[in-house]
């Protein structure tokens, strides 16, 4: 139980993949202008994170040496298409907003990281766990993102305004949305907010001077 | 067993992807007629957009080789063209509702497979569709009329004007033959008009 603890403190804080590793930028930018297109890349990454977590660490005694990034490649590609089949059936208007990036999960450094650095050497339930909340440590920065730039890029929140309409310009008022937070350069500046404030807080992960 | 002889590692990579693209062919299959209805009835309403039924039913028809889909609401009848092209990083494509007399568009929808979020991927919302509403097609079947792009998005724009003014390029056959059906509809009108004057007359 107290495993488990840990592996989500760190994989949540401590060790988070996008703000303290660095990983999985590239959707980072991409998938953020929207909270609930964020939201589903976070919970595709969380599935496909955890499962072929469990399935690697499942197979890790078998695996050819020679041949096992390509394995590991297999089995994230299968969860992917799996996973973009399934949006497509039931999630049609979310799959067409996530467009390619929900491919793109399968060069998700997090993921090939996890298998690499976990499932290879850890039990199937834990690899699990593992994968599980690295994928919510990824999603948790997209929600953040998503956040700030779908409220002040496009006054709403899950496609609800929130900014009140008379607010705007148009309708006489003071305000404009800001067009700057629909580009991908403002993802990069609020997760370096986010990676500046983290290091502040927490002095342990602060590099040495 | 040698976990690092050939003979173990090809039947393995043999035996993992053949599972793997068993799984992946048999939910491909059962989820196909679902996401065929989901990309049906996404087109369906990228249609009724275009042609602003909201309500209307929509049919496919054929022009001399030239897929037309028509938006019926009640007595409305609104042609709509459907039109493809190739934006930045995949296909784009849209549908262009023509007014009843053909002297221009009614509306337009389009969509993308993969123009970037936020960018390009905005020619998917209603609101920029909503700029090519009203806009005239001249006498001779050309789009010569100027809508505004997409700050950001100069490829995708760009493509996307390519793409209209060549959908109604190619449908100008289809648009003539149209206004001509009009005019004799207009002809028969009176033809008959005059013949029952002169039944009267008799």
């Amino acid at each position: 139980m107290k495993d488990i603890k840990n592996i989500f403190k760190t994989s949540l804080f401590g060790s988070n993949p996008v703000t303290v590793l660095v990983l999985g930028i590239c959707s980072a930018l991409a998938v953020t202008v929207y909270l609930k297109t964020a939201l589903i890349m976070g919970i595709a990454v969380i599935l496909v994170s955890a499962f072929s977590n469990f399935v690697i660490s499942l197979l890790r005694k078998t695996i050819p040496s020679r041949i096992r990034i390509i394995v590991e490649l297999l089995v994230v590609s299968f969860f992917v298409i799996l996973t973009d089949q399934l949006l497509k059936a039931f999630a049609f208007e979310q799959s067409r907003q996530l467009s390619v990036y929900i491919g793109l999960i399968i060069t998700n450094c997090i993921i090939m990281g996890r298998l690499e650095s976990y499932a290879l050497g850890h039990k199937p339930v834990e690899s699990f766990v593992d994968g599980f909340s690295n994928g919510l440590g990824y999603a948790l920065v997209l929600v953040v993102v998503a956040f700030f730039r779908e409220l002040f890029g496009c006054g709403s929140l899950l496609g609800y305004q929130i900014i009140p309409q008379g607010w705007y310009y148009a309708a006489g008022g003071f305000y404009e949305n800001n067009g700057l937070m629909i580009m991908p350069p403002m993802a990069l500046i609020i997760i370096g907010c986010i990676v500046w404030i983290q290091r502040s807080l927490d002095k342990e992960i602060k590099e040495e001077e | 067993m040698n976990r690092n002889g050939n003979a173990y590692t090809l039947a393995y990579a043999l035996v993992l992807a053949a599972i793997v693209a068993g799984v992946l062919s048999w939910v491909s299959t059962t989820l196909a007629p679902r996401q065929k209805a989901n990309a049906d009835a996404a087109r369906d309403a990228a249609i009724r957009s275009a042609a602003c039924l909201p309500e209307a039913a929509v049919e496919r028809i054929d022009a001399d080789g030239l897929t037309v889909y028509l938006c019926i609401s009640g007595e409305d009848t609104v042609k709509v063209l459907p039109c493809s092209g190739s934006g930045l990083w995949g296909p784009i494509w849209g549908y262009i509702a023509l007014e009843p007399d053909m002297s221009g568009v009614r509306g337009a929808a389009f969509d993308h497979k993969s123009e970037t979020p936020g960018l390009g991927a905005e020619i998917s919302g209603a609101k920029f569709g909503a700029r090519f509403a009203g806009k005239p097609i001249d006498k001779d079947n050309i789009f010569r009329t100027e809508v505004d792009g997409i700050s950001g998005a100069t490829e995708t724009s760009r493509s996307l004007e390519t793409m209209v003014r060549g959908c109604i390029e190619t449908y100008s056959p289809y648009i003539d033959s149209l206004k001509a059906a009009k005019g004799n509809v207009d002809t028969t009108e009176q033809h008959t008009v005059k013949t029952t004057t002169e039944d009267e007359g008799h």
